[in-house]
């Protein structure tokens, strides 16, 4: 008898973990990832400028900007997102973020060095450039090689 | 015993907490297995963790939901369904190393088609650079048949995946490339089934190769692709290849390196390595003149292919025919000429920018080629409204439809996974493809739009300076997309014209604009600027260079007494050359600046070109020991009695229109120099030498010719000419080349002439459609008559002794042969590849069991000869020998005696 109880016991907590597992697992496939989050937006965005609907994709954009505009770290998934952000200064921001995600890939560190001059220019700008060129020589990992190739460097 | 605890409940407990747990296992194994062959297969930079797991699962997931959601396939349909059945085991080798796996090895299957039936042995490996063709579980195939067996007249042809979110953009594109006359692959959905399991969706798509220009009425030649970029990274190894292919600015080297075209098909085994035409190709595209470059171009390129070409890609705003890649092209033997073959038209787009190749580049900066593209180009937008489109668009997806919510390997790429550098493949929904098909219809309604309007741009304004009194000078400014039709004797009052001059001047020179000139075309310019701030990807696709409209000035000069006085600054007018709306020219005090136009300005041709001669008359004896050559504007009259002596080797080419009309007695003669020595080819080539007329010409000791890549075989030579008439003729005694008589590509009539003492062939005819009437063939050292890919009405023809066949009818020629006689050759009729010969009348006088072969020769094709008719005499059943896949359709009453003939009243040619 008691050997059935604990059969029964283990059976019963035996079922309630693997739901818990099962469930935990379902949720988190459940979950928008940052990548389908950004395939959500991209898709719907692309849709409304096709369809000539400029004030929503604006709202929309922003909408998505105000979300991420905050994390720590940014996921590459938002790389293209980055690129169409208009403010430049904003920009440079997320790529260093995006940059602290995946230090070794080259397109971010390519499109950083498109821009970066626009944002700070050589007459002024000197002591903030080298501020941010010395802040992203300390992310964690961060590839000297890519930097090196775009010119992240100071000079 | 163990049943016994299944009374508390713990033995289902465990056994649903199994099956939750192996379920959830199950799924994530799947996930990772699935994340790991990716990696290896196609993305080796993919990093492992939970973001790129989640992705991979949810994939997995979302690929068997859509399995078991398919719905069945529709019982009716008119798409043809391709069952291939194989073995297991090859598909696992296929399937071991992928992707090299995949594509360096065929393997053994069967294949079964229902439209048009088609039943046999074919090899079959899995083709294409991109993963979406062989890593998924829908496979693009690459089908080959055996020797003498074809489907659709294809030996190797393609089943392949769709590969955009549009699914039909290749299907509607193609046939739009197609009805517009470009040299276009088929291309239609079909079913595929591998070992009776539905594999979905393909497309039938033809391999380009010898069979496909066969298919499409060409000479077998060159066919190169140019894909540089992916070659050296597609098959897994690292991207430090890339660099091979790039040049110093990061750009393909595809338009610099001959090499880098890969040869796909040759005229024959023998020119498979030789890369001259190619050579020429890249040459031409890298002249710095660009007078040098324009005379290659109009010579050795077929132009309104090209503008079609490129038209079609900037109708749908197509950017997939870049800088790097998804190039092919074929170049002629018989016409001499490049011609862009359409491939992977595809990603309609609404973007403005299309990829400036060098190529296009060159004909972007010559104001006149660019004009000639963009008229083209016009003609297109109108023919092809959104209206058109629409319903075309429409028309495809009413057949994809049903057939895609059957498949069960729906699948989209996808380029908004920035962890993949290539588009990454996820499955697919019908609510996705219907927001597809109406996104697709979208695009096109917006790009017809801007299209549209960029026929309209059109800037002008001028200035007055007066230079002295008697001297006037008015500068046109032209700007925008198109040119202006304009008359400059418009800027000078009508009651005053006649008292004044009026003159271009470019640089230093001027020339007079005489009275009652009627319009002229002033074109705008384009400026060139190096864009720094483009990504690799962009580089790699568009090139470093950006260009925009940059205007071009036109000077007048009005000279005439107290000019300066009389001419007002009234606004002027003129017509879009383009639209021919009107364009309004406003006087403005300076222009805009100009020095940063590229183009080339019109009016250097018009100072640089040499007068020429129009028409031209050619008589008495003309000693050649030059080659002659006579342009396409050039109309030659050679009067009776001319005779030409050519030196050894010497050719005349003629590619403008001829008209040697000799008479019985005063024959126009075209006769060796010195007797020992052949001369080279007359030529007559072009489509501006059509209805040239050659009445009582003879043409004796010649051989052959080559010239802008075209080899000439015979003595004679009539390529790519329409409406051509040669009577009255002799043609003999030919040394060295193939044929005495060679015609290709061309229309027309040949009536009494005379073939004597030929080396070979006497007359060749490829891809004709021509009549043979009334005409003598004798000593002939070869074929009296060889058809290929022709049609062709033989009558009252007498042949009288060849080294080999009376009549050689091969590859898928329709000819009609009556009234005439056959004698003294090895072979009466040969009716080869897939030929169909009509035979009406016809007295033969040859070796038993020699009149009438039907067989198959060339492995291109499947059938052998067929034949039919009457009145066949001197010869039995027993004399036609017909050939495996060959039908004889002549009936036991066909057969006559040769003694019936004399009596047949009207029959033969005596």
């Amino acid at each position: 008898m008691m050997f059935s109880r604990e059969r029964f016991n283990f059976g019963h907590v035996f079922l309630v973990v693997s739901i818990l597992l099962c469930s935990s697992f379902a949720y988190w496939l459940y979950q928008d990832s940052d990548v389908d989050q950004y395939r959500k937006f991209a898709r719907i965005y692309k849709r409304m400028i096709l369809y000539v609907q400029y004030d929503e994709a604006k709202e929309l954009h922003a909408e998505v900007l105000a979300k991420i505009i905050d994390a720590e770290k940014l996921d590459e998934a938002w790389l293209p997102f980055v690129k169409t952000i208009p403010e430049k200064k904003i920009r440079v921001d997320l790529y260093a973020r995006i940059l602290a995600d995946n230090p070794n890939r080259e397109d971010t560190y390519e499109q950083l060095a498109f821009i970066i001059d626009d944002v700070f220019p050589e007459e002024g700008h000197i002591v903030e450039k080298n501020d941010y060129l010395n802040k992203l020589k300390t992310i964690p990992e961060i590839n000297h090689a890519l930097l090196d190739k775009h010119n992240l460097i100071i000079n | 015993m163990t049943l016994k605890y299944s009374k508390g409940g713990s033995y289902w407990s465990v056994l649903i907490a199994m099956l939750l747990l192996t379920g959830t296992c199950s799924i994530l194994f799947n996930g990772f297995s699935w994340m790991m062959l990716y990696k290896k297969a196609a993305a080796p930079y993919l990093h492992y963790n939970l973001d790129t797991l989640h992705l991979f699962t949810n994939e997995y997931i979302a690929r068997q939901y859509q399995k078991f959601t398919a719905s069945s396939l529709p019982e009716q349909t008119t798409l043809p369904t391709f069952d291939l059945f194989v073995d297991e085991k090859d598909i696992e080798s296929l399937e071991r190393d992928l992707p090299s796996s995949a594509k360096r090895q065929f393997k053994q299957s069967h294949l079964k088609v229902d439209n048009p039936p088609f039943t046999g042995e074919a090899q079959f490996r899995y083709r294409g650079g991109l993963a979406l063709h062989w890593l998924y579980e829908k496979k693009s195939l690459r089908l080959k048949l055996p020797p003498f067996s074809t489907y659709r007249n294809e030996r190797q042809f393609n089943l392949v995946n769709p590969s955009t979110l549009h699914t039909i953009t290749d299907w509607v594109s193609y046939d739009i490339a197609r009805s517009i006359g470009l040299l276009t692959p088929d291309y239609f959905p079909a079913r595929v089934f591998i070992n009776n399991e539905t594999n979905g969706l393909h497309f039938f798509l033809s391999k380009l190769d010898e069979s496909f220009l066969r298919k499409n009425n060409r000479m077998p030649g060159s066919i190169y692709s140019g894909d540089t970029v992916f070659i050296s990274n597609l098959f897994g190894s690292s991207l430090e290849g890339e660099k091979v292919f790039k040049t110093e600015n990061n750009t393909s080297a595809l338009w610099v390196d001959e090499r880098l075209w890969q040869k796909d098909a040759a005229r024959n085994a023998e020119s498979t390595s030789d890369r001259e035409d190619i050579k020429t190709f890249v040459n031409i595209i890298n002249e710095s003149d660009p007078l040098s470059f324009m005379r290659s171009f109009e010579t050795l390129f077929d132009k309104e292919k090209f503008y079609l070409f490129w038209g079609l890609d900037r109708l749908v705003g197509s950017y997939h025919h870049d800088y790097f890649h998804n190039h092919r092209l074929y170049f002629d033997p018989y016409k001499g000429k490049f011609e862009p073959i359409a491939w992977d038209i595809r990603y309609w787009s609404v973007q403005v920018r299309i990829p400036v190749t060098p190529l296009m580049k060159q004909v972007v900066l010559n104001p006149i080629l660019k004009y000639e593209r963009d008229q083209i180009m016009y003609r297109l937008w109108q023919r092809f409204n959104v209206k058109h489109i629409t319903d075309m668009v429409d028309k495809a997806d009413s057949v994809i439809r049903p057939e895609f919510a059957a498949d069960p390997y729906r699948q989209q790429p996808t380029a908004d996974i920035s962890t993949f550098i290539l588009d990454k493949m996820m499955p697919l929904s019908m609510d996705e493809y219907a927001d597809a098909i109406n996104d697709l219809k979208q695009i096109y309604n917006i790009r017809h739009g801007l299209v549209g309007q960029s026929f309209n741009s059109v800037f002008a304004n001028y200035t007055i300076e007066n230079r002295t009194s008697d001297q006037v000078q008015i500068t046109l400014n032209i700007n925008g997309l198109n040119p202006i039709d304009f008359n400059p004797w418009s800027i000078i009052p009508e009651h005053l014209r006649e008292d004044v001059k009026l003159f271009r001047i470019y640089e230093d020179n001027e020339q007079a604009v005489l009275i009652g000139e009627q319009n002229e075309r002033l074109y705008p310019g384009i400026a060139v600027d190096i864009d720094d701030k483009l990504s690799r990807k962009d580089i790699s696709v568009y090139g470093k260079e950006t260009y925009k409209q940059s205007p071009l000035h036109y000077r007048y000069m009005i000279k005439g007494k107290g000019v300066s006085e009389l001419i007002s600054d009234n606004a002027l007018t003129a017509k879009n050359a383009i639209t021919s709306t009107p364009v309004v020219i406003n006087k403005v005090d300076t222009l805009a600046d100009a020095s940063n136009t590229a183009s080339l300005h019109p009016w250097q041709l018009l100072f640089d070109k040499q007068a020429v001669n129009k028409d031209i008359e050619l008589s008495g004896e003309i000693i050649v020991n030059d080659d002659l050559f006579f342009s396409e504007e050039q109309t030659v009259t050679i009067l009776a009695d001319t005779v030409f002596k050519l030196s050894k080797d010497r050719s005349i080419f003629f590619y403008g229109k001829v008209i040697a009309e000799g008479t019985e007695t005063s024959p126009i003669k075209f006769e060796r120099k010195e007797a020992e020595h052949a001369w080279g080819s007359i030529v007559i080539h072009g489509k501006a030498a059509s209805n040239s007329h050659l009445s009582h010409i003879h043409v004796k000791g010649g051989s052959v010719a080559r010239r802008n890549l075209v080899d000439y075989p015979g003595q004679l030579n009539i390529h790519d000419v329409d409406s051509f008439q040669l009577e009255h003729c002799l043609i003999s005694d030919n040394t060295v080349g193939d044929d005495a008589l060679h015609v290709a590509y061309s229309h027309g009539a040949i009536r009494d002439c005379e073939f004597n003492n030929t080396a070979f062939d006497a007359l060749d005819m490829d891809i004709v459609d021509v009549t043979v009437s009334d005409s003598r063939f004798s000593n002939i050292g070869n074929d009296a008559i060889d058809l290929m890919n022709s049609r062709s009405v033989i009558s009252h023809v007498k042949i009288n002794g060849t080294g080999d066949k009376c009549l050689s009818i091969g590859e898928a020629s329709n000819v009609t042969v009556e009234q005439s006689q056959l004698t003294d050759c090895v072979l009466g009729i040969a009716v080869k590849d897939q030929s169909w010969v009509h035979v009406n009348d016809i007295r033969f006088s040859v070796e038993e069991g020699s009149a009438i072969a039907l067989y198959r020769k060339n492995p291109r094709y499947s059938r052998g000869g067929e034949i039919e008719g009457e009145r066949l005499y001197g010869i039995t059943e027993r004399d036609v020998d017909v050939g495996d896949y060959s039908t004889n359709h002549l009936k036991q009453g066909a057969y006559l005696p040769l003694t019936k003939h004399l009596n047949d009243a009207g029959a033969g040619v005596e």
